[in-house]
């Protein structure tokens, strides 16, 4: 049942001559080979892609002819649900146009909720299973009120955390491919309910659909570009061992449309260029997690129109490895082989992978440095009107970092 | 002279508990613990419920500021500003130097020998980073002052060095030091006595004013309406201890009564930017009950950008915090300090309050006490919200789960609402 989905348009690696799926046997490899590790997110089609012209149609039509593609592509679709803005607005995009959704299936590890959910008032990280109550049910019941023929389903991978394999050894780290947390190899296995087993075997063509993600924007010497990173790329766990019928599909970071990220960012581009706007692009700023969350709050009211902003949502965690929202794992499992074996392989990466690869706080490694895509050149943007009499910045320059852009199909490698 | 004991100034908000009146939170809490009573807070209702919320005041923001600078000028003979280097101390400095209105004294508060391991990194913005807006986000701006403005006084403050003085002998009534913010540097960051040119000045006999630039307004939408309220999180970050001196005065720079269309100036241009056809769309972020951290902290950053115009807005600055109790703004103390007296006596205050305070009064996170509840002022209403606009799923059935009792004023009319 091991054996990453060999599919380039999840994105890979390369290390030399060496192609990986999977990023923690590339940075392993590097590091052996003393090499260097580039990530590959479908570069050759987003370079071809106009990315200065906004494509005409509705972004909601967009969304609806990426859930008729899909439906013409798969025998089966099962959307992972989260109940957050990605993936209700990828389940709209099949329900509110009258395109069949087989199935959506929720994840929680029911076994792990003691002492650690259900309260509304708490909204950090580490009251994620919450999201359970206040916002997925409610779209749960809504399918099922409306949508009768679109199977619910909602796996308790706990079960399977205590059941599976990887319990065994550290080897868990390579069933997941940025997110180490103790429950993420188990949490979005394509096998982990006899129901899914049957499916796999079935021999229908299966697609397993991902709300990813909203659009990376940038702004570099008063133009805006669009990127996208190895991490938000990587969530998905594309483990399918040996079954060649189960295919990855992200909705919205596809090469296979790619007018929806295209539509994405400049709605927002058009948003932030306007006058009454333009004082908020420092927000627009993927370092700060605060304005990196502000910017996403924005971006998901321009972008996604029909889903309720209001819905209950927890913090972002900070980190991979010590992942706020595993705070059920640590607490109802801290004595417990599992977590045992979790704590190793967190150290059989930091053993295996070269330093420079990780990010740290204060000096400790809490997760994979991330990979970024080039560039693309969406447009110009506005010119600002100046705020701040003291241009409070140097602080930039002590976290610089090398990009490649793309405009007007030349590559220039920049520091920001 | 005793330099302990909170200043008796009701304009910083203060607590009844049945006819007793608290300054120190935690005091009024555990009184009201004792008799069995509900605290109240009072944040200068009468003064406010004056005002007219509704109507916009005339004048330039940058005017109101100018004003208030002003009215404190002629006030005190000496001001000292309170700085972090964000957009609320920073716009407060501006708005005293950039009219021409003289500045005392601008202080930093940094914890010199707290500092190993934890500063120096810019690409970490956690509040476990906190120390490092020293280095990005407040020299420049002190460095600024002193080059353009070398009258003010710039003083950095080690308080690490007043905390080690009291490793042998601080107990638990550490507490008492504090209003809300129950870190274990709070009381000491902020003390107007530690250093010897501070105390010659207390005894100097001098009037002076100790100001906090805080903060920016808080407002949410209820039933299609916009109101402003105060919470007393907020109002209590300052440490307005005096103990038998008369001649010192803490002061809110936005926040006061003697000059509240500065406040009602900054909710009607927040809620003007939210009510362009092009932004309504963003409301969500100030609903009721509003129990997201996150939106809330997106918020504060389009107010920001709407109420501070002179303030660089891409200042570095760390997140906040998440809690009172174990902040992780504290890193700094956790790490550099976890095996002294001073650490000790940080939770026994902790563990003090945790049993003299009733449990309904704290605050929870995964069913540990965070820290002590925050008190509303009355909602002030500011003017109508066009309708919302309806979504295909109305998914906020958990609002049902943290209602609250609240009190609105609007057409000089009080008002109980539950939302």
């Amino acid at each position: 049942m091991h054996g990453i989905e060999q599919n380039p348009k999840l994105g890979y690696y390369k290390v030399g001559d060496q192609t990986f799926y999977s990023k923690p046997e590339a940075l392993i490899y590097a590091t052996d080979t003393d090499q260097l590790v580039a990530w590959h997110f479908n570069p050759g089609t987003y370079a071809k892609v106009n990315w200065t012209e906004e494509p005409e149609s509705d972004i909601r039509e967009l969304y609806r002819l990426r859930a008729v593609q899909l439906r013409d592509r798969y025998d089966y679709i099962r959307v992972e649900a989260s109940g957050g803005g990605d993936s209700t607005t990828a389940i709209f995009a099949f329900l509110l146009n009258g395109i069949h959704l087989d199935e959506v299936v929720f994840r929680y590890p029911k076994q792990g909720e003691k002492g650690v959910s259900a309260d509304p008032f708490t909204t950090s990280a580490t009251n994620t299973l919450s999201e359970w109550d206040y916002a997925a049910k409610p779209l749960l019941d809504w399918i099922k009120t409306h949508h009768p023929a679109v199977k619910i389903t909602v796996h308790d991978y706990s079960e399977n955390m205590q059941e599976s394999e990887i319990a065994k050894d550290e080897s868990w780290v390579f069933t997941t491919r940025d997110w180490f947390q103790p429950g993420h190899g188990t949490k979005h296995t394509h096998f982990g309910t006899s129901e899914h087993k049957d499916l796999a075997e079935s021999g229908k063509s299966i697609c397993v659909l991902y709300g990813v993600d909203k659009p990376k924007v940038a702004i570099i010497d008063d133009g805006w570009y669009a990127y996208f990173i190895d991490l938000y790329a990587n969530h998905p766990n594309p483990i399918v061992g040996d079954n060649t019928n189960i295919t990855t599909e992200l909705f919205y970071w596809t090469p296979d449309f790619p007018e929806i990220s295209v539509k994405q960012v400049h709605m927002i581009r058009q948003w932030f260029n306007m006058p009454q706007n333009s004082h908020l692009r420092h927000l627009v700023n993927e370092q700060d997690p605060n304005k990196r969350t502000a910017y996403e709050f924005i971006a998901k009211s321009i972008i996604y129109p029909d889903y309720d902003l209001a819905t209950w949502q927890t913090s972002k965690p900070t980190n991979s490895f010590y992942n706020e929202m595993d705070y059920w794992f640590y607490t109802n499992f801290k004595d417990t082989h599992l977590y045992d074996t979790w704590e190793r392989g967190l150290q059989f990466l930091v053993d295996k992978i070269d330093k420079k690869y990780f990010y740290k706080h204060f000096e400790k490694p809490v997760g994979l440095v991330l990979n970024r895509s080039p560039y693309y050149y969406i447009g110009p943007a506005e010119q600002q009107v100046t705020s701040g009499i003291i241009k409070n910045r140097d602080y930039l320059q002590a976290s610089a970092k090398s990009i490649v852009t793309i405009k007007d199909k030349r590559i220039e490698k920049k520091t920001i | 002279m005793t330099i302990h004991g909170v200043e008796k100034n009701p304009k910083l908000g203060y607590y009844k508990v049945a006819n007793e009146i608290f300054y120190s939170k935690p005091e009024a809490y555990i009184y009201a613990t004792q008799t069995n009573n509900s605290p109240t807070w009072h944040f200068n209702e009468i003064e406010f419920a004056k005002c007219k919320w509704n109507i916009e005041p005339e004048s330039d923001i940058r005017e109101l500021y100018r004003l208030r600078a002003q009215q404190l000028r002629d006030r005190y003979d000496w001001i000292r500003l309170e700085c972090s280097g964000g957009g609320d101390s920073t716009t407060t400095a501006f708005a005293f130097l950039l009219n021409g209105i003289h500045l005392d004294e601008v202080i930093f508060r940094y914890p010199k020998k707290g500092e190993t391991g934890v500063t120096g990194d810019a690409s970490n913005t956690r509040p476990e980073n906190t120390l490092s807006e020293f280095q990005f986000a407040a020299q420049p701006l002190l460095h600024w002052i002193k080059t353009n403005f070398p009258d003010t006084v710039v003083r950095i403050h080690d308080f690490s060095e007043n905390m080690l003085e009291e490793e042998k002998t601080r107990d638990e009534s550490w507490i008492y030091q504090t209003r809300h913010w129950f870190q274990p540097a709070h009381a000491d960051k902020y003390n107007q006595f530690n250093l010897k040119e501070h105390r010659d000045l207390a005894d100097s006999g001098k009037s002076i004013c100790v100001l906090t630039g805080i903060d920016k307004p808080r407002l949410t939408i209820i039933n299609d309406e916009w109101y402003c309220y105060f919470l007393d999180v907020q109002a209590n970050s300052a440490h307005p201890i005096v103990g038998d001196y008369t001649n010192i005065t803490n002061e809110y720079f936005f926040w006061t009564p003697d000059l509240p269309e500065i406040v009602v100036k900054q909710c009607h241009m927040i809620q003007q930017w939210f009510e362009m056809p092009q932004n309504q769309h963003l409301r969500y972020l100030l609903k009721w009950p509003n129990t997201s951290t996150a939106m809330r902290t997106s918020y504060e950053h389009i107010a920001k950008s709407i109420i501070y115009p002179d303030y660089d807005l891409t200042t570095w600055q760390t997140s906040k915090p998440t809690n009172s109790f174990y902040n992780e703004m504290d890193t700094w103390f956790y790490r550099n300090l976890q095996d002294s007296n001073l650490y000790r006596a940080w939770e026994a205050g902790l563990k003090y309050i945790v049993d003299k305070v009733d449990r309904k009064f704290f605050d929870y996170e995964n069913k540990i006490p965070v820290g002590l509840k925050s008190n509303l002022s009355p909602f002030y209403y500011i003017g109508a919200a066009s309708p919302a606009t309806q979504t295909v799923i109305q998914n906020n059935e958990y609002t049902n789960k943290s209602t609250k009792t609240l009190y609105v004023i609007k057409d000089r009319k009080l008002k109980t609402i539950i939302r």
